[in-house]
């Protein structure tokens, strides 16, 4: 049997490519600036646990034994 | 500037592969050409979905945007249990009628049945509605409630179950069987009004 609903859904898909170009760009974006975030945390986080260890008066060196 | 969308895989293994086998792929390596792929399949289906609920291009765009955003962060929670399809569609359907209920543009979509012990029996066939001109069919589908509009996509372009739709829209197989129902005959009756057949 035909199904014009799925004949709809395929014109559609033709008729707003543009419309998923643009999606597409965005999402680009949002995702570069995710993974150069969790990129800036992976690298800049023990740093920055150290220091603040090193503000409250703890030492980030391991101790002697 | 890394392309994140679209890394190339060949056209063969993407053809083969199916949903659920990319999704495993995609969450054992994290390697986003897997998602890619699944964007291309089903971003324009969420797109169509999206602007026939929302009715505004730059809606659609941004919702389509957000619903892939919410499908890439969850898929772990994809549990297999229900299609993919599904899933990914029941997740753009919840998005718009959440949108809608919250523009309260469209009260329609959160009306409850009040008919709901009424005889369910179909009067509409479902051929009336799968055999009907295409362009007949988009300005019928822009005239109706959004929520019968819903209703009739879910079960007549995503071919989900009663029991499917049930589940996306948390009512029980009897209420949906009525919605069904009466979408079904608030689309006969536009298409009368509109055309005279």
């Amino acid at each position: 049997m035909n199904n014009s609903f799925k004949e709809l859904e395929k014109i559609q898909e033709e008729q707003f490519k543009n419309n998923l170009r643009n999606v597409k760009n965005s999402m680009d974006g949002n995702l570069e600036f995710i993974s150069q975030f969790t990129h800036i945390i992976d690298l800049y986080f023990s740093k920055l646990m150290d220091l603040f260890v090193n503000w409250s008066g703890g030492s980030s060196d391991k101790p002697e034994k | 500037m890394i392309n994140l969308l679209y890394p190339l895989l060949s056209s063969d293994v993407s053809k083969s592969v199916s949903d659920e086998e990319l999704v495993d792929l995609y969450l054992e390596t994290q390697n986003t050409a897997y998602f890619n792929l699944l964007y291309k399949r089903y971003s324009g289906k969420i797109f169509g979905k999206c602007i026939s609920l929302l009715k505004s291009e730059s809606l659609a765009e941004d919702a389509t945007q957000d619903v892939m955003m919410k499908i890439l962060m969850n898929l772990s929670k994809y549990s297999g249990k229900s299609r993919f399809s599904t899933w990914i569609y029941s997740i753009t359907y919840n998005y718009c009628i959440d949108f809608l209920r919250r523009k309260k543009k469209d009260p329609s979509v959160y009306v409850d049945d009040f008919i709901e012990n009424l005889d369910v029996e179909d009067e509409v066939e479902d051929h009336l509605l799968l055999e009907t001109n295409v362009n007949r069919l988009k300005v019928i589908l822009e005239d109706i409630p959004t929520g019968d509009k819903t209703i009739l996509l879910m079960k007549y372009q995503d071919e989900m179950s009663i029991k499917e739709i049930g589940s996306v829209l948390d009512k029980s197989e009897s209420a949906i069987k009525m919605k069904i129902k009466r979408a079904k005959q608030k689309f006969r009756d536009t298409y009368k009004d509109k055309y005279n057949d």
